[in-house]
């Protein structure tokens, strides 16, 4: 069944030029769809307008209902989010860090309850950090830091949750951690969408894989040298056949 | 569980610290060039007949000062907490849209046209304000939502305003208008009445308690605005709820008593280092500590020399070293 629905959406940061372009199609519910395509192909411009901060022409439909429909938290009840990299200045705690992900479900002006903060501590110990819940967000390494974002979005208890180019910082260890999460979300019935510049994970991984090209979204059902050289380029038939050899 | 232990903590900073506010505050009432006796201050606020001279001092001169002091003090230091966490850097200062840059011009246009010490107030919110619009205007010509541009655009106009400030300086006389100016922009209670702090109450009271409201979502805006959408938060609106708030609260602050420098920097700095950085804590306790700090700030203006010192050489004065401790207590983050 789809859980998101895209109808004609075309999205260009100037007037001369489209950076997406009529784009149709859906994603299913409880799958790891993977998002890949060369740099500045529109997956980062996609990921905008799936999380309505881009004003895109079209429709997009998150369980049948238009997300320029949804108030903000409505949206947040639906979508969770994890960035590429953020540059946070203000040193949170872990702990408060993760808290934000309740803020979808809070009333204006009530604070976090004591269920809340359990949820936290919960969804920190799921991703492993539950130690480092009262260390600074930016005392931590790069890796335990994605974990505390995916804990967030544990946290904000959406059935989607988008990433952009969450290996992007990793090293291999918490790579493998990364998926093995994902892996058990999916189980749980959440949809994972994430962007990756890396073909190369995605061939152990039971995904539905989609390629932003050229303005397009195409569906991938075979990840082959083929394709790498449709997606890619030329030059990259021989490479990429190597590449995906070697896993 | 360790949420209790934080907010037992909390809940402690805040008692102690309304203990030294209200002792700070009686302290006030005895301190300057008259001294007053704590019975005789104790005697005022108990209704009690006192000689009309203490009575008098206090009335007209302490209490509305000390209380003007207080407001000034929580307002800078709210206002510096929020654009520091709004535009995600501690070292911004509540003159980051150029607010108190622009109030000065127009509390310097309104000495060189020689008007009254309540228009001249009414002159710098005024032109305060209207610094901060250009501010937003030009930043929203550039078509780009980053922060950074809105920073730049208050450099700019921030030197602009500074620009007018020193051709007002070289055409206003020697004898006064210049004194008066170099007074002003330094920082002046020494002239404020009852008046003021009826002018400025509703300002403080209404800005500190919309950014106590908005404390858990400034909280999220200073993620910024991906991550705030995601996170189920208006960036807009938020952020210009909260600009407007902060703007008001330096734009009144400004308008009584002068640029007051360092305040609204490092009160938000040497609080974080005390409760961690989330606002929903940040934000009382700069209320608090602002407070405590422009108070004694204050005092000593009036009492350390025969005559009246200008409260920025006295912000100054304390607020380097513990702007330097809150540096080296953060040494190792900096790269």
């Amino acid at each position: 069944m789809s859980i998101i629905e895209i109808k004609n959406l075309s999205f260009g940061y100037d007037k001369t030029r489209k950076v997406l372009d009529n784009l149709i199609a859906s994603f299913n519910e409880g799958r790891i769809v993977a998002l890949i395509g060369k740099n500045g192909s529109g997956k980062s411009t996609l990921l905008d307008c799936l999380l309505g901060i881009n004003d895109f022409e079209g429709e997009i439909l998150i369980k049948n209902q238009n997300i320029k429909e949804l108030s903000d938290k409505e949206y947040a009840r639906l979508v969770s989010f994890i960035p590429q990299s953020v540059q946070i200045n203000i040193d949170y705690s872990l702990r408060d860090f993760i808290s934000f992900g309740r803020n979808p479900h809070l009333k204006f002006g009530l604070s976090l309850t004591d269920d809340d903060y359990q949820k936290v501590v919960e969804n920190a110990e799921k991703c492993g950090i539950a130690e480092l819940l009262d260390k600074d967000i930016n005392k931590v390494s790069g890796g335990e830091r994605q974990l505390a974002f995916i804990a967030r979005a544990l946290t904000q208890e959406t059935p989607i949750i988008i990433m952009d180019e969450p290996t992007a910082s990793l090293d291999f260890g918490n790579q493998q951690k990364l998926f093995k999460i994902t892996d058990s979300l999916v189980k749980d019935g959440k949809t994972i969408i994430f962007t990756t510049h890396n073909p190369n994970h995605l061939v152990n991984l039971d995904c539905d894989i989609f390629a932003v090209s050229d303005g397009t979204l195409k569906p991938i059902t075979q990840l082959n040298g083929m394709t790498i050289k449709k997606i890619y380029g030329d030059e990259f038939e021989q490479e990429g056949k190597a590449f995906l050899f070697k896993l | 569980m360790q949420t209790k232990k934080s907010n037992k903590r909390f809940i402690i900073t805040i008692i102690v610290l309304i203990t030294i506010l209200v002792v700070l505050f009686f302290t006030s009432m005895c301190l300057g060039r008259y001294s007053v006796s704590i019975r005789d201050v104790f005697k005022f606020f108990t209704f009690q007949p006192i000689e009309d001279t203490p009575h008098r001092v206090i009335e007209y001169l302490r209490l509305p000062r000390t209380l003007i002091a207080l407001l000034i003090g929580c307002s800078l230091a709210v206002s510096g907490a929020i654009y520091q966490s709004a535009f995600n850097n501690k070292l911004v200062s509540p003159d980051l849209l150029g607010v108190s840059s622009g109030a000065s011009v127009g509390a310097c246009l309104a000495i060189l046209i020689g008007l009254t010490s309540a228009l001249i107030s009414v002159f710098a919110f005024i032109f305060g304000f209207a610094a901060v619009a250009l501010t937003l205007i030009i930043s929203k010509t550039f078509k780009n939502k980053s922060n950074i541009i809105l920073i730049l655009c208050g450099l700019a106009v921030g030197g602009l305003m500074s620009s007018l400030v020193g051709l007002m300086k070289y055409l206003a006389d020697n004898e006064m208008k210049l004194a008066e100016m170099t007074f002003w922009l330094l920082g002046d209670l020494s002239k404020t009445t009852i008046n003021d702090f009826w002018v400025i109450l509703p300002v403080a009271v209404i800005g500190c308690a919309a950014a106590i409201i908005l404390s858990w979502r400034l909280n999220i805006i200073s993620l910024g605005a991906k991550e705030s959408k995601a996170l189920g938060v208006n960036y807009k609106v938020t952020m210009a709820l909260l600009i407007l708030v902060a703007t008001a609260l330096t734009a009144v602050s400004v308008a009584i008593a002068g640029t007051i420098g360092w305040i609204g920097l490092v009160i938000p700095n040497i609080v974080r280092l005390f409760v961690g950085s989330n606002n929903k804590k940040v934000i009382p306790i700069s209320i608090l500590l602002g407070s405590i700090m422009m108070i004694i700030v204050d005092t000593l203006a009036r009492t350390i020399a025969p005559n009246e010192i200008p409260l920025s050489i006295i912000t100054g004065i304390l607020g380097t070293p513990l702007f330097i401790y809150a540096i080296f207590k953060r040494r190792r983050e900096i790269q």
